[in-house]
């Protein structure tokens, strides 16, 4: 069994992916759905800001994040909160660097969606929120929960940001991936494998779950009604 | 029903026309149908009436695209119960099924239905949000061909016994055959409207008797009883708008070009001798060309090429009998 | 007939690449400004020896070299790395030898208006120190050992290492467990009284740690050949530790096995030549037995 701080690191980084993974629904729902079927001025550009993040090494979008983050930086003085350091910090990093391959991939699933579907359910006099919940969500989760799962995933693994942005403070900012890179590094081969182990088995399980989550749904929806 | 729109985008169009009962509207693809039907539905932006300025939700219409646009991850009484709400939807969805005759699909998908099947379904699943009025696109166009005209005939007989006017788009005459008020539209504006068989057998243009299957269309000149055609003399009674010396279009049906049988005397006047260049089956019937002061197409009832046994290559008469032969301006 | 030419010509262009000799070295992070400098030097007088620097955290460097990363001279922020090269006969028996002694300085934000010095911590403003994580970085162990020296950290008898912890010399405590962060083995009281909050920050080297204190900090335990150089020297200003007042950085290079080819070699004698001494001193390191 791993020692007890690597437990600390796999509950900070899931609860990092968790609340990163949420925050992105909300916020990727939205856009992906204007970025899918709205035009506006200046799209093509919004839609380039919002894959910079894939360009730029983590490292170096960390570094960018940080002086963002930092105690002179724009969000202090927008907000007047320092998240250089700070679990807050984490979660916004994530959520940053996560966007573009959410948004690409809820993007996909609503234009994947048949037009007709939306524009008959409109003429059905049925309100905006039904149409969501009955017509659009039950045909998209799929792709959005592959998003979703990516962004997770991503959020678990990701190096680079958060080790800029983070500090590595055990508890606190030092998420599984750090804390693995620390073991390596001090050396602890055997207490870094059993680490690493434990870590594969626990994403194992958690995308085992999705997909078997994915298929009694499928299932379900495929024998009522 | 007075139906006045005009669109700007994506396609052009003014229109103004009456729905009465089932009213079908005609035209080639590309003139506007679909546009004008999703104007109506409040799908792309047009100005006036019924409905104008509304959003599509508080449009009273029952809109069936023309791929019907089921959704997919629903039964069939799921998606009629789709506009319902409240305790009652799901014993109201099965009601309405049972009306357009599938009570005993509600719990399939679309994708397990027929075309016909489905379309009844979005037949049901618009009356549920209890429209005034109907819209069908191209109706005609998922339907199997061999049972098309049975299908149809079975959608229409259901529409009008809701009592609820409709109007279906098409390219397609066979529908155009079984409206109670018929609407040809050119491109972005409407050519005649009318009863059915008053448009059908006196169209009012030449365009309108190209797309209701007029198969002979001669330039023409009118004469004091009658028109030259590439001097080719037919008598006929000219119609009140025609002058003497006026060019006009001459139109006859490949169906009512007659053909004059050997043993009989031949008919007083417009009898043109000439060959039969070709004849072939066309379903039960028989399509050919007669090649002789002018060329026509002929269609023979299978009766009467049963008596006739008409062949190709052989010498033939027929007769442009004046009721059949239908004037235009030119 | 062209065809001879060219095969001449790509037979000289080989030829020359063949011809031109190639040091490769494995550097920890603080040589970054000192050894640039010293391979221009040599490169200079050595027209045709090329040398290739790879810097990194020492730890994370040797675990590469352990697995095979190509390299002939390893440069270690410490002397722990080089003997395990060694005893793993990954060395070229003999050539391991101490070059400098590093040398921990107390960087500040010259914004912050403070003083240079240890006391300058206890400033409310001073809420989050960089240092670089002395579960692996030999940096970070003598930041520690710093602190702990001033009376600013105090061991903790009721810490996961349990009621020995205190009585353990610099070089007994196990570094690499320490992986809860200081405050669960030292007491920062001494840095946090009446602070909102105080806490440290690691860097996954000195390096990054510099980093950290220039863009977020404001105060930083850092390497004394960094802050003379760059940026840090520009926004701050620094306070050096006194010799033996931390855990000793005692920095060390071995060659590799099987590496020890002239080019290498005259490599090796260069940075032990009084010029290279005069270089390293120059760029913040003190020479070992100084």
């Amino acid at each position: 069994m791993p020692e007890p701080q690597f437990w600390t690191a796999l509950r900070l980084s899931l609860e990092v992916a968790s609340l990163a993974s949420s925050f992105l629904l909300l916020l990727g729902i939205p856009l992906a759905w204007s970025l899918a079927f709205h035009r506006f001025p200046g799209k093509p550009l919004v839609e380039a800001v919002l894959l910079l993040p894939l360009v730029l090494p983590p490292t170096v979008l960390g570094f960018y994040l940080l002086l963002f983050l930092g105690p002179e930086g724009p969000w202090q003085r927008i907000t007047g909160l320092t998240w250089a350091f700070r679990f807050e910090g984490l979660v916004l990093a994530s959520v940053l660097f996560s966007l573009p391959f959410t948004l690409t991939a809820y993007r996909e699933a609503f234009l994947a969606l048949d037009p007709n579907l939306l524009e008959v359910a409109r003429t059905l006099g049925v309100p905006r929120w039904r149409v969501w919940r009955h017509v659009i969500l039950p045909l998209v989760w799929p792709g959005l929960l592959s998003g979703t799962l990516l962004a997770f995933a991503h959020t678990l693994g990701e190096f680079g940001v958060v080790l800029m942005v983070g500090g590595s403070i055990p508890g606190k900012t030092q998420m599984v991936s750090i804390y693995l890179y620390d073991l390596v590094q001090a050396l602890r081969f055997a207490e870094a494998a059993r680490a690493a182990f434990v870590l594969l088995l626990v994403s194992l399980a958690i995308l085992v779950a999705v997909r078997l989550l994915e298929r009694r749904w499928r299932a379900w929806r495929s024998t009522t009604g | 029903m007075e139906v006045h729109y005009r669109v700007r985008w994506p396609v052009r169009l003014e229109v103004g026309f009456q729905v009465r009962g089932f009213t079908v509207l005609l035209g080639k693809s590309g003139v506007g149908k679909t546009t004008l039907l999703r104007a109506l539905a409040g799908l792309v932006p047009g100005e006036g009436r019924p409905y104008g300025g509304l959003p599509p939700e508080r449009r009273p219409v029952g809109y069936l695209p023309q791929d019907l646009a089921l959704f997919p991850h629903m039964t069939a009484w799921e998606n009629v119960a789709f506009p319902l709400k409240g305790p009652g939807r799901r014993a109201k969805a099965l009601a309405l099924l049972a009306r357009v005759g599938l009570e005993a699909h509600a719990h399939k998908r679309p994708s397990q239905l027929s075309g016909g099947q489905r379309q009844r379904v979005a037949l049901a699943r618009a009356l549920a949000r209890e429209p005034e009025l109907l819209l069908l696109d191209e109706p005609t166009s998922a339907l199997d061909p061999l049972t098309k005209g049975q299908v149809l005939g079975e959608l229409v007989g259901l529409i009008r016994r809701e009592g609820l006017p409709a109007l279906a788009v098409s390219h397609d005459p066979l529908l155009a055959g079984m409206a109670d008020w018929l609407v040809v539209m050119g491109q972005g504006v409407i050519l005649q409207e009318g009863l059915p068989a008053e448009v059908l057998s006196s169209p009012a243009r030449v365009e309108v008797a190209r797309l209701l299957g007029y198969e002979n269309l001669f330039p023409a000149q009118a004469l004091a009883e009658g028109v030259e055609v590439a001097g080719v003399r037919l008598r006929l009674a000219l119609p009140p708008w025609a002058r003497p010396g006026e060019r006009v279009w001459l139109g006859v049906r490949a169906a009512e070009v007659i053909v004059v049988r050997p043993e009989r005397p031949p008919p007083p006047e417009n009898v043109l001798e000439g060959v039969l260049e070709s004849l072939h089956p066309e379903g039960l019937a028989y399509r050919g060309v007669f090649r002789g002061p002018l060329e026509l197409q002929i269609l023979l009832p299978r009766h009467i090429q049963e008596r006739l046994h008409l062949r190709a290559g052989q010498g033939l008469r027929v007769v442009l009998k004046p009721r059949y032969l239908h004037l235009m301006p030119g | 007939m062209r065809l001879p030419g060219w095969i001449a010509f790509w037979a000289a262009i080989l030829g020359l690449a063949w011809a031109g000799a190639e040091v490769r070295v494995a550097a920890a992070s603080d040589l970054q400004y000192a050894l640039g400098e010293m391979v221009r030097a040599f490169e200079a007088k050595n027209p045709g020896v090329k040398v290739v620097v790879v810097y990194g955290s020492s730890g994370r460097l040797y675990a590469q070299l352990t697995q095979g990363l190509e390299a002939d001279l390893f440069f270690s922020a410490d002397g722990l790395y080089p003997r395990l090269l060694e005893a793993r006969g990954l060395a070229e028996p003999g050539t391991r030898r101490a070059y400098a002694q590093g040398r921990v300085v107390l960087w500040l934000d010259r914004r912050l208006g403070l003083k240079p010095g240890l006391e300058a911590l206890k400033d409310p403003r001073i809420t989050r120190l960089a240092i670089a994580n002395p579960v692996h970085a030999p940096y970070g162990r003598a930041a520690i050992t710093l602190l702990e020296r001033y009376g600013l950290l105090r061991r903790r008898p009721d810490g996961p290492l349990g009621r020995s912890f205190p009585s353990l010399s610099w070089e007994e405590i196990p570094w690499e467990r320490l992986t809860q962060g200081v405050e669960a083995y030292w007491d920062t009281e001494p840095l946090r009284r009446g602070k909102p909050q105080f806490g440290f920050v690691y860097g996954e080297n000195i390096a990054h740690a510099a980093q950290m204190a220039l863009n977020a900090t404001g105060a930083g335990l850092l390497a004394l050949p960094l802050v003379l150089q760059g940026s840090l020297a520009e926004a701050g200003h620094h306070w050096l530790a006194p010799p033996g007042s931390h855990l000793p950085l005692e920095q060390t290079y071995v060659i590799l096995r099987g590496r020890a080819r002239p080019e290498v070699l005259a490599f090796q004698r260069w940075v032990e030549s009084p010029e290279g001494r005069t270089l390293l001193r120059r760029y913040g390191f003190a020479l070992p037995g100084e």
